[in-house]
């Protein structure tokens, strides 16, 4: 598994070829928002949550560049003598890892991004959890607070960010493992049933998510209820004046739901991962 | 010394059975043969042993131990595959670089220095390679592995003569540098003749022959001349294969040469020819 992994992060095809095409992608959506600036389409009245842009075609990019580099690296791995245990377990661990690196970078372009705005007047917005069943008036209080000035660049919400970002981006990997372990075993059928309920699944993640955001805002229902049952257990209250702990039970939380959604993606992978021939054809003896 | 152990290997593709109990060995500081007909099984056995295929019977090992999953052993063997199987968008260098983090002894300059003889240039893609050209940056890719076994699979796929001649010089410089065992299978038998020490012939997933090449050669002859005449000779024979043409009749016969009447002529078959009367049949053309 060391030389899978090493491969992963210091080679050619591995880390570095991720960084590249997931950083252009970034790239692409920072100028496609300069240049709304420039343009003027954005006005301070503009209340657009371009965080959640960021989140949703940057965590989908994520996804997409992800499955490209593994599909590559599981090919040279196999060529070069690798067992599929150390497949599988490498690329959980990249998968976790160059999921983290993504997170951090999303934010960060999201927060030079709102720097950007904040010089010519306006500000980005950003998700402040608030349902029903919680009222967090320091929640609410911040929202106001945020209308004006400091709620991106508040430490909290910036480590509450990453950790939210890194479940959408762990969503996007989860189901490129599937699609792709479902791909390997070159299963027409499975990998059009796989990419289907791919599909379904992030229409329901960054459709609901991005139709359902905004200032006030709450994540996708069944995130949200999710978000709420463990945020019972860990009362979450991450915008809440001077609760850093909360905040930390919020980002453990987003953090265990990420976990869980890869995981249960992972055992999938695990499944046809570890039977993937990779020079069988469907046809003939050769 | 090394030395991989293959007992009884099974392998169906649906129907069809690819390969049916395969046992052999083959151990360091020999050049195997690995001949047969298309569709009899040798690349299924290659990509077997590489573990880029898993049987549905049977064993493969090295020393002893088991070659399934197990890193340490399938870093001993080099399987170069006649397809295509690293991304075609990577450049030769960079499939040289990803090797070496694999293989550890990976000799790049030498996988570089190949790639000049063979007028591959480094930089460019997979995908920008012709065939030839692709196989012989994958030859480069499988001397320079510093495995212990190292299976070509139709190294000379698409390589024009001049190259191929030069091949064959690179392949026999390497086994004398190194103790590596080399396994080529290959259809240019002749060609590869010379090379060859120890033979293994599949016909339709069974192995027909487990033999020195000199012996195999030996233990068999051509006999030619009338048809009746041949056709008499051969009552009490075992022919692997007859060709008449016209009044002419030529036989491949195993065993070794005996009571041969006036009017026929005795010669011994190449491997190649051998190799067709083997695999080819009986006919009464």
């Amino acid at each position: 598994m060391g030389e899978f992994l090493s491969y992963s992060f210091r080679g050619k095809e591995g880390l570095r070829r991720y960084l590249k095409y997931f950083g252009l992608s970034l790239g692409v959506l920072f100028l496609f928002h300069i240049i709304l600036l420039i343009a003027g389409i954005i006005s301070v009245n503009f209340r657009s949550d371009w965080k959640n842009i960021y989140e949703s075609a940057g965590a989908a990019a994520a996804g997409i560049i992800f499955g490209m580099v593994l599909y590559d690296l599981i090919k040279i791995s196999l060529h070069n003598g690798t067992s599929r245990v150390s497949i599988l377990v490498g690329s959980g661990a990249a998968a976790l890892t160059f999921g983290a690196l993504s997170s951090v970078m999303i934010e960060t372009v999201y927060l030079i991004t709102d720097g950007i705005f904040r010089l010519a007047g306006m500000r980005l917005d950003c998700i402040i959890m608030c349902d029903d069943r919680h009222t967090w008036a320091g929640g609410e209080q911040l929202s106001m607070q945020g209308m004006n000035d400091l709620l991106a660049h508040d430490p909290r919400f910036i480590f509450f960010s990453i950790s939210e970002i890194f479940l959408l981006v762990m969503l996007g990997y989860t189901a490129v493992m599937v699609f792709l372990a479902v791909k390997q075993r070159t299963n027409l059928f499975g990998a059009s049933v796989a990419s289907a309920v791919t599909a379904y699944c992030y229409f329901n993640v960054f459709i609901e998510y991005g139709g359902s955001v905004t200032l006030r805002g709450e994540l996708m229902s069944g995130l949200r209820e999710k978000m709420i049952y463990i945020g019972e257990i860990l009362h979450p209250n991450p915008m809440a004046p001077d609760q850093y702990g909360s905040c930390l039970g919020a980002v453990i939380a987003f953090l265990t739901t990420a976990l869980m959604v890869f995981m249960i993606g992972y055992l999938v992978y695990a499944v046809f991962i570890l039977r993937v021939p990779a020079a069988e054809r469907k046809r003939g003896v050769r | 010394m090394s030395r991989i152990e293959i007992k009884t290997l099974t392998k169906k593709y649906k129907k069809k059975t690819a390969l049916d109990g395969v046992s052999l060995s083959i151990d360091n500081g020999m050049i195997y043969g690995l001949l047969g007909r298309n569709g009899s099984g040798k690349s299924t056995l290659v990509d077997l042993v590489g573990g880029r295929i898993f049987p549905d019977l049977g064993e493969i090992t090295i020393d002893g131990e088991t070659v399934t999953e197990n890193d340490k052993l399938l870093r001993k063997i080099y399987c170069m595959s006649s397809d295509d199987l690293l991304p075609m968008h990577m450049r030769v260098k960079d499939t040289i670089k990803a090797q070496a983090y694999f293989y550890k002894n990976t000799d790049e300059d030498y996988a570089i220095r190949l790639c000049d003889v063979f007028g591959i240039d480094p930089k460019k893609r997979l995908s920008q390679l012709s065939t030839g050209q692709r196989t012989l940056a994958k030859v480069s890719l499988a001397l320079s592995s510093g495995a212990d076994f190292i299976f070509l699979d139709e190294p000379t796929l698409g390589v024009d003569a001049n190259f191929r001649e030069e091949l064959y010089k690179k392949i026999i410089e390497r086994f004398d540098k190194t103790e590596a065992a080399f396994i080529i299978s290959t259809h240019l038998i002749d060609e590869c003749a010379g090379l060859f020490e120890h033979c293994f012939v599949l016909e339709e997933g069974r192995l027909i022959a487990d033999e020195d090449c000199e012996e195999l050669q030996a233990n068999a002859y051509l006999i030619e001349g009338r048809a009746k005449d041949v056709t008499e000779y051969l009552k009490d024979k075992q022919c692997l294969k007859k060709t008449i043409i016209g009044t002419l009749c030529s036989a491949c016969v195993k065993g070794e040469v005996k009571d041969v009447p006036d009017g026929l002529e005795v010669s011994h078959p190449s491997l190649q020819q051998l190799l067709i009367a083997m695999t080819g049949g009986v006919q009464d053309g």
